[in-house]
């Protein structure tokens, strides 16, 4: 047991940064109603009738999330998230950079920034930025941070019989031996002279192919009923996936996670895949904090805007709902983010933000501080553009009052 | 001679190879090789088979210029350059250079025929600059929309980095420069919108008479003639050779350029005969011989669809109005930068944001090797290659010849038949998996 002095020592040391980053990217924007700021006093027609239900930090989440309202202490809601983009492209862009598309300059994503800041204290094989399975459409996730910086794309898929992550695992299903005879014979199959460069990148790339970090990947190692914690389920599986890469070192893990653009009949399509989701973040929560992960390890997950509070009933339609970035909510965990919060207020509707607007350089502003890079700091890179990590925060600022 | 001595000479046949100069001592060699780096650099593809076979038969007086000359009337030619000057131009629909799909297409169209009625350098640039109208209708009125910043100063940096090559690594502080200092001449181009959905018109609002894009014109074929003429030659020895052409070169070429009246095929005619051009594979980090260059991210994915008979689909459901390009396109042939794939990615295709010539990536990373090793893709591509009844009903010495052919534009050497039909069972599909994963083949040499 410890003396009161030595927990004060404790406390006021500083904390150390987080090491790594699991951003859960709900591709197409999730329903803020429906997730983590539901509104069950409203109207029929923003709600279709449904509850909410309280969660063991004390605050309402949508009743399809059963699972995460019971380990609510160990994540925050961010209610209030805002910006003016309701297109999918301009959205992600903010959300994924801080920055506003246009200008000229091609901004990393946040996983690229991340990557490249924190290279130095990583020292595997694999890439320090992954995306699990597919990549995010046409905006360059490096932008000007150059290739060294470029996510590894996965393919494949988790949750089928063999992870095939696509340049990774052979195809084939070759041996360790028969793996060795080719790369060995492929040594003598080359007429011209040996080039440094390519060698190097060759060796690179066998070490991965042959090296633990292709264990990785490899989820069967897990026992059964780990993998049924998490659910038998793509996304379930992708996040299993993500703490092996985050327990291999890795220090930047994005799921890209699709199919929230529920236009059309949104209770009926998207009951099942919350469900999913509900499953799937409660079980990497709570496994990442059984294993002591959660403290160095940040769990970021939101879409690129929520969705429109009033349910649009008219043909083609039919009880769905279309893009919303006025007010939309995120999920943040871990890392030095405190658990069981809530920031920000929105109005009886969701339709405005009514106390604490979070904008999206504060909100990727924050994680960035709490894994130990200063937003505020100069971003290297290979252009010699003079440009600060994130652009400045805002009047009211990042989310100190959820830093732990 | 047992198993061991042959297998001992093998290996002894393999380490000669260190020296290049023996791997190149027969003329059916370096005919090879010149035919290969020809189709490479004048039309972005391999040869065929058929192409590397007629070509190091044929007796014919002056084959090598006869085959340049075939080379560079072809619409491949025209295809694969244009590509080269789609990068330079920026021509992509969306962010942050924001075309437009049907502006994209008219445009790519106008740029191709300069290419192949290889247009002189001053007339194109003319035309550019002086394009007024519609985006859709005038195809050259994007020149002046093809830019990040739609201001004086982004306008004089673009026409610049087109214009003005300035061959340093430190380019970008240069055209900071260039920016300001001919920013007037842009500084009354205006656009406004038509009810034609994503229509622009580009014009001159009122101000005075030599700040425009043509009094610019003027300057380029005035006081800055020197810079400007120089930029295709630049261009042509960075895309041929890798860097900035140096003093000697610079003037030689120059030469060749002005009396074919400032267009590229008397350039490039000058350039192919060339002893430079000619020289056998550099031995990387020594400054001898001919310089290696990874194959562009286009030129590598049309070759393995050319090998194996795969085909892409190239599409773009963002911005609206969606594209379909047409099936079996090739890669040099997608003409929005804006349309592209993981393998393009991948390989360092440029992203046209800026018009710099080192936007293109021809860099070799693990990554890149990761997905030729291993990729599942590529794995069921060289399957149904192997599968294909042509290809099947070869006895094995003949597929060895004819995997080496597809891959490397030459035949095996006795010391490559021995390893792949006598010393190991290696299936057809592992062959074609080994050629892939060579130097040779990733790169032209």
């Amino acid at each position: 047991m410890s003396t009161p002095a030595q927990t004060k020592a404790v406390a006021s040391a500083p904390r150390k940064p987080a090491q790594h980053v699991i951003e859960i990217w709900q591709w197409g924007g999730p329903c803020q109603l429906e997730t983590f700021d539901p509104k069950p006093d409203a109207p029929h027609d923003y709600n279709n009738g449904l509850k909410s239900i309280k969660t063991n930090a004390g605050f309402y989440v949508h009743e399809w999330l059963p699972q995460l309202a019971q380990c609510a202490d160990l994540y925050s809601v961010v209610r209030t998230l805002t910006h003016p983009f309701p297109g999918h492209e301009k959205a992600t862009y903010i959300m994924q950079t801080g920055r506003q598309a246009g200008g000229g300059v091609t901004y990393p994503a946040l996983g690229a920034i991340v990557a490249s800041m924190k290279k130095k204290d990583y020292e595997g094989d694999l890439p320090p930025f992954v995306i699990l399975t597919q990549a995010k459409g046409r905006f360059s996730e490096v932008g000007f941070l150059g290739d060294a910086y470029a996510p590894l794309v996965t393919g494949g898929d988790p949750n089928a019989a063999k992870f095939i992550v696509d340049g990774i695992v052979p195809p084939g299903g070759l041996t360790k031996e028969q793996l060795a005879a080719r790369f060995a014979r492929c040594e003598r199959v080359n007429r011209v002279a040996v080039d440094p460069e390519f060698e190097a990148a060759g060796a690179a790339a066998r070490r991965i192919i042959e090296g633990p970090a292709a264990e990785t990947f490899d989820l069967s190692r897990e026992d059964k009923a780990m993998r049924e914690r998490y659910g038998r389920t793509r996304i379930g599986q992708q996040l299993l996936a993500a703490r092996r890469l985050v327990e291999y070192g890795v220090p930047y893990v994005s799921i890209n996670y699709s199919g929230w653009d529920s236009h059309k009949k949104h209770f009926e399509t998207m009951k099942r895949p919350t469900h999913e989701m509900d499953q799937a973040v409660s079980a990497l929560l709570t496994d990442l904090r059984d294993k002591n992960l959660l403290d160095k390890t940040i769990v970021w997950m939101c879409g690129e805007f929520g969705r429109v509070p009033k349910i649009d009933r008219q043909a083609p339609w039919n009880g769905g709902r279309n893009h919303f970035p006025r007010c939309f909510s995120a999920l943040v965990a871990g890392g030095g983010f405190k658990g069981g919060q809530v920031v920000g207020k929105s109005d009886e509707t969701t339709d405005n933000v009514k106390d604490r607007p979070v904008t999206p350089v504060d909100f990727l502003g924050s994680i960035c501080e709490l894994a130990g890079i200063d937003p505020d700091d100069r971003l290297p890179n290979p252009k010699g553009f003079k440009l600060n990590v994130m652009p400045p925060a805002s009047e009211i600022g990042r989310l100190k009052e959820i830093y732990a | 001679m047992g198993g061991a001595a042959a297998f001992a000479l093998v290996q002894d046949a393999f380490a000669a190879r260190a020296a290049d100069v023996h791997a190149y001592s027969s003329t059916q060699a370096r005919d090879a090789l010149m035919c290969r780096r020809l189709h490479l650099d004048i039309c972005g593809r391999l040869p065929t088979r058929e192409e590397v076979e007629a070509y190091i038969a044929s007796r014919v007086s002056r084959k090598q210029e006869k085959l340049v000359d075939s080379l560079l009337a072809s619409k491949e030619y025209a295809d694969y350059w244009a590509m080269r000057y789609c990068d330079f131009l920026r021509v992509k629909s969306e962010f942050p250079i924001n075309l437009w799909p049907n502006a994209v297409y008219v445009y790519h169209r106008r740029i191709r025929a300069a290419v192949a009625n290889d247009e002189p350098w001053n007339d194109f640039a003319r035309a550019l600059l002086y394009g007024r109208g519609s985006n859709f209708r005038v195809p050259e009125s994007n020149f002046l929309r093809a830019t990040a910043r739609r201001t004086p100063e982004g306008l004089a940096e673009a026409a610049s980095i087109s214009f003005l090559l300035y061959p340093s690594e430190n380019s970008t502080r240069k055209y900071e420069e260039y920016s300001k200092k001919y920013a007037n001449y842009f500084s009354r181009v205006a656009w406004k919108s038509t009810r034609e959905w994503k229509e622009e018109l580009v014009y001159l609002k009122d101000g005075p008479a030599d700040a425009t894009p043509e009094a610019f014109m003027a300057e380029l074929e005035g006081p800055l003639s020197k810079t400007f003429y120089a930029t295709p030659v630049h261009r042509v020895h960075w895309w041929l050779f890798g860097t900035y052409a140096p003093t000697g070169t610079l003037n030689d070429w120059m030469g060749a350029f002005r009396s074919g009246g400032w267009r590229l095929k008397p350039l490039l005619r000058h350039v192919f005969a060339s002893s430079a051009y000619r020289a056998l594979p550099a031995t990387p980090g020594k400054k001898n011989g001919f310089p290696a260059r990874r194959l562009d991210a286009e030129v590598l994915d049309d070759a393995i669809c050319d090998i194996t008979g795969a085909v892409r689909a190239f599409e773009s459901i963002a911005p609206e109005p969606f594209s379909f390009l047409p099936p079996k396109r090739r890669s040099i042939l997608v003409e929005d930068g804006s349309i592209t794939s993981a393998f393009l990615l991948l390989f360092g295709r440029p992203p046209r944001d800026s018009g710099l010539l080192e936007e293109r990536n021809n860099a070799i990373t693990a990554k890149q090797r990761l997905y030729l090793y291993n990729s599942g893709k590529l794995w069921d591509e060289l399957g149904a290659m192997v599968k294909e009844e042509r290809f099947a009903k070869l006895d094995p010495r003949e597929q060895v010849k004819d995997l080496y052919l597809r891959f490397l534009s030459r035949p095996p050497d006795q010391a490559e038949y021995f390893l792949f039909t006598k010393k190991e069972d290696v299936s057809p599909r592992d062959i074609a998996w080994h050629l892939l994963n060579t130097r040779e083949f990733i790169y032209r040499i």
